[in-house]
Parts: structure tokens; sequence; C-alpha cells
């Protein structure tokens, strides 16, 4: 079983860093005001300010452990991918009934040089296995090897 | 439902007469196909704008204008909407595939291969019926709705282009004798029926429905409610809770009756064909090779009438708006037939859900059965107790005894062509699945779980997905890496007499060596 490219653990560090300035920041910057106006600031600003660190050492720390609990591998007859820390999610994909794989990159994986793939069966509308955090090249003949398998596809 | 095998092509009211089909022309929609189809989009068109229609109704002044000029404009455009269909549809079979192109300013061009066709729907509502037209929906494995929809051709028409696909994929010589005419297997009669809709019927919907409605108008008139409660004799009050009660369960009735009257499931050699409804007739037909899942539910009230009904689900996802529904139901089918209907459905099945042994769910799931259900029968009993009093407090005892029986009837097994299961109490599912339809297997498991050493295995075939009871988490790994395996996904031959049940396979020992990634 093959791990993610290390750079990812950067990136999602500050994409979480983002997603912590751009919505959960002003959510308790609002939230300590509202409740500073009925029980003062001093004791709202304390609050906030410890969740805001709490969130921040989650949104540093995280990303390595889920890094470590992330692996895939392609096998003779599927594609296997072990995602997940506390909600651990285990997924074979059988390599004939792979419809469609796309790779994607968004402007922070573009910096990083990384691509995520996409694994689409005819299980259903959405993507039945996602693989962020690989190398370009590595994304691109990865998925070059797994839309040239051919066979039944069972439906 | 009752089981008959006799020739019935002409009984069929969906597969008599097909003209042959002119292949390579370009055809249009029947003529009358403006008033078929105008008419169901009027109606939709007033029913989205009734707001309007209100306000012009009991408006007045320059308001009224506005709404008159609106609903000309939401009017006029159905009306152009359909005239510009009629106009500008076609549709061939051409070099074996159908084609339809469609669109004025924005042109779309639609090529179907036969091949991918997961199943045929013919539908007549009354307007067909009186124009003696019928739609044409064809259902392929992509998005959502009917992804070759002909709104408006002729019986005959219709089932030349439904014997042209099929002729297209599968070529028979000139001189090879003709296909022997469609079986009726099935039929439900209406007091199977009437069965249906009252075991279908939603008590807890209909008391919860009584129970907000008396919140709000307490709400809303205090002293009124409370004048009307103390005014009202405990007879009264029960006659009026029994009304609600059978109102709910007429309302059920009555749906079931439009939906499926006179249900009867054919076989013909391009497959099986279900046919049901009252004003509006359908006539789905679909390949077995097609065949997704099989799934029999059982209602406690249904079940302690002897019946079940069998889902059978393809890769279609159904036309716009019944997404949700299944291809293909059999809405009551005898205890005893339900093994039988099963093989039908899949002739190679090798496995007897009902007679096999099941392996059961794993004994430390019990605690979390029995704690699930308590807590959402306990979060019932906060809603129902808002206005039933402190009998509510039985309510997450009753949950906790549920979840448990739930849990001992909990079972799987896996043979080599197919894997079941079945579970539930109160509505008992039993579920069919082909292993050479699997598209993918996902391990599930979350703290709680693995507290208790548990996993959940989910199984995806196209459209849909099933999952078996919490496993030992050992068990759940050697299952999914049984299930994983390649070897089994050879596609399996989906005809012939299906033999007798086979016993569940053994799944491999754990120290089996996993395959090696190769990448």
């Amino acid at each position: 079983m093959n791990s993610l490219d290390p750079r990812v653990v950067n990136l999602w560090r500050l994409q979480g860093l983002a997603r912590l300035a751009t919505f959960w920041l002003p959510v308790l910057v609002v939230s300590a005001g509202w409740v500073g106006f009925r029980y003062g600031f001093v004791p709202a600003a304390a609050v906030a300010g410890a969740l805001a660190l709490l969130l921040g050492v989650w949104t540093l720390a995280w990303p390595s452990v889920s890094w470590r609990h992330f692996r895939y591998g392609v096998r003779d007859d599927d594609l296997l991918v072990e995602s997940g820390v506390l909600f651990r999610h285990t997924v074979s994909i059988p390599l004939d009934r792979i419809q469609h794989v796309d790779t994607r990159q968004g402007p922070m994986e573009r910096a990083f040089g990384l691509s995520r793939l996409v694994v689409y069966t005819a299980a259903g509308m959405s993507a039945d296995g996602s693989i962020p955090g690989l190398e370009e090249e590595r994304a691109d003949a990865l998925r070059d090897a797994l839309v040239r398998r051919r066979g039944d596809d069972g439906v | 439902m009752r089981f008959a095998t006799r020739s019935s092509a002409a009984e069929g009211t969906m597969a008599s007469e097909a003209a042959p089909a002119e292949v390579g022309a370009w055809r249009s929609l029947e003529p009358a196909s403006l008033l078929v189809n105008l008419l169901p989009d009027l109606w939709r068109t007033a029913r989205a704008a009734w707001p309007l229609l209100l306000a012009v109704f009991v408006g007045g002044g320059i308001a009224n204008v506005v709404n008159l000029g609106l609903l000309t404009v939401f009017f006029g455009s159905a009306i152009g909407r359909t005239v510009l269909h009629f106009l500008t549809l076609r549709y061939r079979l051409h070099e074996g595939k159908l084609e339809i192109r469609t669109g004025l300013i924005g042109r779309r061009f639609r090529v179907i291969d036969p091949g991918r066709i997961q199943n045929v729907e013919i539908v007549q509502n009354v307007f067909h019926k009186l124009a003696g037209l019928v739609e044409l929906r064809i259902e392929t494995a992509g998005d959502a709705g009917a992804e070759g929809l002909l709104s408006a051709l002729s019986v005959a028409e219709a089932n030349a282009l439904r014997e042209g696909l099929h002729a297209t994929e599968h070529p028979t010589s000139p001189d090879a004798p003709p296909p022997p005419p469609a079986e009726e297997l099935l039929a439900t009669t209406l007091v199977e029926l009437v069965g249906y809709g009252v075991s279908a019927g939603r008590v807890g919907a209909v008391v919860l429905a009584a129970g907000v409605a008396f919140e709000v108008l307490g709400q809303i008139s205090p002293e009124q409610v409370a004048q009307g409660m103390t005014s009202l004799q405990p007879g009264a009050a029960a006659g009026l809770g029994l009304l609600a009660l059978a109102g709910g369960y007429a309302f059920s009735v009555a749906g079931t009756i439009i939906r499926h009257y006179n249900f009867r499931l054919f076989r013909s050699p391009r497959g099986l064909r279900f046919e049901a409804g009252l004003f509006t007739r359908r006539g789905v037909e679909m390949a077995l090779s097609k065949v997704q899942l099989v799934r029999v539910d059982e209602p406690w009230m249904r079940r302690l009438m002897g019946y079940g009904t069998v889902v059978v689900e393809t890769a279609a996802t159904g036309a716009p708006g019944e997404s949700a529904s299944p291809e293909g139901l059999l809405p009551m089918v005898t205890a005893e037939e339900q093994a039988e209907v099963s093989r039908i459905i899949l002739p190679s099945l090798d496995i007897d859900p009902w007679t096999a042994p099941l392996r059961p769910a794993a004994k430390q799931a019990a605690v979390r059965a029995v704690v699930g259900g308590t807590i959402r029968w306990g979060i019932l009993a906060g809603i129902v107790g808002w206005f039933a009093g402190p009998v509510a407090i039985v309510l997450p005892f009753v949950g906790g005894l549920l979840g448990w029986l739930d849990w001992q009837r909990q079972g799987w097994a896996m043979s080599p062509g197919y894997v079941v299961g079945r579970g539930g109490f109160l509505t008992r599912r039993t579920f069919i699945v082909p292993r050479a339809k699997i598209q993918s297997v996902h391990m599930l498991s979350d703290p709680l779980l693995r507290r208790y050493d548990l996993a959940r295995i989910m199984i995806w075939v196209a459209g849909t997905s099933v999952t078996l009871p919490a496993l030992d988490i050992k068990d759940a790994r050697v299952l999914f890496r049984a299930l994983a395996e390649g070897r089994a996904r050879e596609a399996r031959p989906l005809h012939g007499a299906g033999g007798a049940a086979a016993p569940p396979a053994t799944p491999p020992p754990e120290d089996a060596a996993p395959d090696e990634p190769t990448a």
C-alpha cells in the first residue's frame, strides 16, 4: 500500500487555516460579541480566544494524523483506498468497474504540485473513490493506468 | 398474487400490434401529441403559478394587469414549448442505434446504444388513452430521468421501436422460428391491492399529523380548543381518532389502486415486463441481465397477511421526480412464492435466502441495537410525550426491545454467485445481490463500532447499495477480502434453471495472503 505525497500535509494545513480564517474566526468573533453584551466582554473574549487556539492547534496537528491513516494501492483486480482516523473507510473498486477517472487541481494544489484522483463507477452519481495529494505525474500515470483496463462494467 | 403461465401476447395492453419500423428514416411524433403534451404541461404551469392565479381572482387594479401579463408569459411559454417540441423532435433507428434530435436554438442530438439500455417503459396516461397514443421512455445507467423520451407515439410504433432496438442487440437469422409470445407469470387481484394499501398505511404519520394539528390549533385558538376538549365526549373523541386512522388508510389504499391496479408480470423474449396502473398505465420491460438487486419488503401487517413486496432494481435511476422508485415492483407476492419469483428474476440464483442457513449478526452488536433503539424511541417519546403525557415513558423500553428483536433477525450469507442478507423485525427486508454486479465494496467503522470490535460492510451495485448486518471486525475483514477478489465477478450466465440452493460459501481463511498492491 502507498502513502500520499508528504507535501499534502502542509496543503491540508493551509486549507484548514483558510477555513479557520474565513468561517470559524468570524463565527467566533460574532458569537463572542453577542455573548459579551450579556455576560461581559472579557470572559467572552477569553473563551473565544481559547476556542480559536484549540481550533488552530487542531488544524495544524490533524493533517499529519490523517496522512498516516491514508493508504491506497492498485492490486491485480481492484483499487484499494483506506482513509479516516475516527471514521475509518476502506473501499475496494474492481478495476473493470471503473467508468472514468478524473484528475483535479485547485489553485492551492497547483502551488504544491499536487493532484487529486477521482474514480467513478456506475454505482451512483458521486465519486466512489478519491485519492488526494498525489504528485502530478503520478496522478496522471495512475489515471491512465486505471482507464486502460477493459471489461464488463456490470450494468 | 396468483401464478399463471399462459401465453398472453394479446392480453398485455401495451404489447400488441407492432408495425415494422422504417429503419433509417427520421420520424416525428404523432400530431395528437400537441394536445396530449399540452394539457399536462398547462396543468403543471397552473400548479406552479397558483399564487398568481389566486391574485388575479381576488386582486384588482394595476397589480392585476401585471399578474395577468406574467400568467400570459407562463402559459404562452408552455404552449410554445409544446409546439416547438413537436416541430423539432425527430427520431430514427440508425446503424443499430436510436437517434433523437430536438431543439431549435439550443439543439440536442442524442444517440442511445441498445446495449446500454437498462429498461424500456411504455406509459399511457388518460390523455394518451383518449388519443390512442403512448409515451416511450428509454432508460440507461446515466443521469436521472429517461435518456430517450418520445412523448407521443402510436402503440404500434412504440412496440416496433422497442422490438427494433431488441433485434439490433440480439440479431436472429431470418430462418429462425418466431419468438414465443409473452407469458403471463403473475397477477394481483383487487383484494390483494387493498391489502397492500392497508399494510402500507402510515399509522404513525396519522397520529403525528393529528398531534401537530392539535398543537397548532392550541397555539392559534387555545380557548376554542379547550372548550372543544371539555365538551367532547370520550366516545366522540375515539370516533374522531378512528376516523383519522380510517382516512389515512383510505388514502393509502386509493393511492395503491391508482398506481398498481391490474398489476401483471410477463416473461417475454426480451426479459420481464411489469404492467400496472389505473389512470396512467405503465409497462416496464427489462432484460434479466440488467437486474442489479432484488429485495423483498415485508411490513408486519403484510407479513401477517402472508405477503411481501418484491422490488427489482436496475442501473436506471427512474423518471424525473420518481428517482427513488424502483424500476420493477411486484406489490403482493405470497410468502411461498417469493423464492420462486426471485429465481424467475435471477435465474442463476444459487442460494435461497428463505431456507439457507444465514450467518447471524455479531453477538456484540446486540448492545448497540438495543441502545440505538432506546435512543431513537426515546426521541420519539420526547415528541409524543408533549401531548400524550407520561404514558410515553414506555416508548424507550419498546424501542430497546424492538432493537434487540431486530438484531436477532439479522443475517447474511454468500454463495459463489450471490450475496444475500436479511434484517428487520417490524418490517423484514431480504435482499439478493449478484456478485457479478458489484461496483464497489466498502468497510466502515467508527469509534463506537470499534469499541465493540464491529464493522459494517456496504456493497454498491449500479444505482443502489445494501449494508450487511454489523459484523465482528475479523469476519468483516475476511468478507471484505472475499468480496473484493475479482474471481467471483466473472460474468455468470444469467439464464438457466437455477438449480437447488447451495449452502452459503465459507469465506476464505483470515490468514489468506492478500494480493500485493502493484502501484
